[in-house]
């Protein structure tokens, strides 16, 4: 079989070729943390299977869409196991993004000559979260709904554009039929078709450049042999065998959170009645919070202009030509402070408007998140 | 049209019952107005007296207040009140008609106001067979017996079914597979009010047969079987979760054991 083809195809000089690129040593300061990369892609992959099972009965529309996936959670064998990796796998993505992407900063993985592989990796990140964002309305639940209305009404505060761009986001003035089709449309078509791609340039990008060493970019990259000689292991089946670890240990996770926590679906989409305490999901509410200290119409550009900071990062931002962690302490000290920002905003947003007992006693957050001591 | 538009403005008149000052018939029967003001009838129901009675309630002139022509029938005889109160009640009526006081003629049988009252009807219950039985019955006599089986009955069935309703209610909010246990309830809900109705035959064996239909597959078993079905889930969650580690964990071993062996 196999020289029937490579009499065809001269397949041996490839086969040769990626067997050796297989082989190339990774550097010897490579850890557990740079398997995150992995990690995501099976959980992407995952993803894709859950997701074209679920595509099989779930039907887009607004008077079937929740009958649909009702029916996907009592009815399907494993229907709902299947929507709970799907939910969790998507929050699993974004969590092990943002770690993958906050190694690569700290080892300066994105510095000369791996800035394209940084710039799709961010592009990927944008990807996701508009993935998470589109597929969110999907189940057409109150929470679905209502996330949606209040997440696409902070665009139309921008001056001109912004009530033309809700409009074509949402197909009309309201979040309804012609919204989901956009959002279905987007989530099973337009972004995995993107999200393939980029993710194939990311891949061989890393593949073809090699893993980044710690050296500054104003020197060569070490030799293979040089790599070996300080210790570097063969990409495979060292690193390959410190993957699948990481792989194995978080679908793991990912199984074990979709078991104990199925994913919920709440009460069918009513736009005549407006629930309580719509939150969006929770790696939009820093941004979400971030609207309510700031005018809505800077707030809104903020998120968009942060991804442009991020692809800006190897070009204009930081571009010292140190990599070690060690001597890139004021770069690494800028980026904990803006991601400790981050995550306190997102906490603030997810604390405020609730009841919370700290020691005994009953505080109640305000919009801001600000803490109102209450009689125990 | 017109009805529409006389229904959207009579609307609010139904939403308190009429005040029974502005009744005529109260203006001389203030005893038996008293009473009525205290009944099921008239705060719940919004009823007058000449739904019984018959006549016309706001006429000022008696004479055309209790015109036959009006419907006014006075006081029902002892024959007519089953067939007065059948008008509403139909389906307790037919059950009070099967049951051993079905001989309403006679004076030593009672008749629905008899345990019932006739003005001051209060909201029936089951405590309200062993008030009214007393009245006829010894303490130790087979009817007062019957009477207590029928409401023990009814009395366990009831508190079964409402704690397993409140099982649903308050664990159908986050587990919506949960929600399947309410046609059971509901079904259960209606046979057992059917079951009220019939206390009036005072026919134990049906009453014990409807609360077991109230227990059955179609209602308490069938609700506590989606409710079990939930908590067997529950069980087994962890279980597999911890069969999915001992995978995972024998193959982390194995890629550990097959790395330590490469040169």
């Amino acid at each position: 079989m196999w020289a029937w083809f490579d009499e065809r195809l001269n397949l041996a000089p490839l086969v040769a070729g990626l067997e050796a690129n297989l082989r190339k040593p990774v550097p010897a300061h490579v850890n557990w943390l740079f398997t995150l990369g992995s990690a995501i892609a099976a959980l992407i992959g995952l993803q894709i299977f859950t997701g074209i099972l679920l595509l099989i009965y779930y039907r887009p529309g607004a008077d079937t869409a929740y009958q649909s996936i009702v029916r996907i959670m009592d009815e399907v064998p494993l229907g709902g196991f299947m929507r709970s990796l799907h939910v969790w796998g998507a929050d699993l993505i974004v969590i092990f993004l943002i770690l993958h992407m906050v190694r690569v900063f700290v080892y300066a993985g994105y510095k000369k000559p791996r800035e394209l592989t940084w710039i799709i990796g961010v592009l990927l990140f944008a990807v996701i979260l508009i993935f998470g964002f589109t597929g969110y309305l999907l189940p057409w639940d109150q929470l679905a709904y209502w996330g949606t209305v209040v997440a696409t009404e902070a665009p139309a505060s921008i001056p001109v554009i912004g009530p033309i761009t809700r409009e074509f986001m949402l197909g009309g003035s309201e979040v309804g039929d012609p919204t989901l089709g956009r959002f279905f449309a987007l989530h099973v078509v337009v972004l995995p078709l993107v999200l393939l791609k980029l993710m194939a340039l990311h891949l061989f990008l890393i593949r073809y450049q090699g893993i980044s060493s710690l050296r500054r970019t104003d020197e060569p990259d070490p030799t293979p042999n040089e790599i070996r000689a300080e210790g570097g292991e063969p990409f495979f089946p060292h690193h390959v065998l410190r993957d699948l670890t990481t792989t194995y240990l978080v679908l793991g996770l990912l199984v074990s959170l979709a078991i104990l926590y199925p994913a919920h679906l709440g009460d069918p989409a009513d736009p005549l009645t407006t629930p309580l305490g719509i939150k969006p999901e929770w790696y939009f509410l820093p941004a979400y919070q971030l609207l309510k200290y700031v005018p809505e119409v800077v707030g809104v550009q903020i998120p968009p202009l942060f991804i442009g900071v991020l692809v800006l990062l190897p070009l204009l931002l930081d571009r010292s030509p140190e990599r070690h962690p060690k001597r890139r302490l004021r770069a690494i000290g800028v980026g904990a402070v803006v991601l400790g920002l981050i995550v306190l905003l997102g906490l603030l947003g997810h604390i405020s408007e609730t009841r919370q007992t700290i020691f005994g006693i009953t505080y109640h957050f305000d919009i801001q998140g600000m803490p109102h001591g209450e009689v125990p | 049209m017109w009805i529409l538009l006389a229904l959207l403005f009579a609307a609010p008149l139904f939403a308190e019952p009429p005040d029974l000052e502005e009744v005529a018939c109260t203006w001389c029967h203030y005893e038996e107005a008293e009473d009525f003001a205290e009944s099921v009838h008239y705060l719940q129901g919004h009823l007058l007296c000449t739904d019984c009675h018959g006549g016309l309630p706001f006429a000022e002139d008696p004479d055309l207040a209790k015109a036959p022509e009006a419907g006014f029938i006075g006081k029902p005889g002892r024959a007519d009140v089953a067939e007065v109160c059948a008008q509403c009640h139909s389906g307790p009526a037919g059950f009070f008609a099967q049951g051993p006081h079905h001989e309403w003629q006679n004076e030593a049988n009672p008749t629905c106001i008899t345990c019932h009252s006739n003005h001051r009807v209060l909201d029936a219950s089951l405590a309200l067979m062993d008030e009214t039985c007393s009245q006829c019955h010894d303490e130790w006599s087979a009817a007062r017996d019957r009477g207590q089986k029928i409401r023990v009955e009814l009395k366990v069935g009831a508190e079964h079914l409402q704690r397993v309703a409140m099982v649903v209610d308050s664990l159908a909010g986050f587990e919506r597979s949960l929600q399947k246990a309410q046609p059971f309830i509901e079904d259960a809900t209606a046979v057992l009010q059917s079951a009220d109705a019939a206390t009036h035959a005072l026919d134990v064996q049906m009453i014990e047969g409807m609360v077991a239909e109230v227990r059955g597959e179609r209602g308490i078993a069938g609700a506590e079987g989606v409710v079990g079905a939930y908590y067997e889930k529950l069980r087994m969650r962890p279980r597999i979760v911890f069969a999915v580690w001992v995978f995972v964990l024998v193959n982390v071993a194995l890629f550990w054991w097959k790395r330590r062996d490469l040169p």
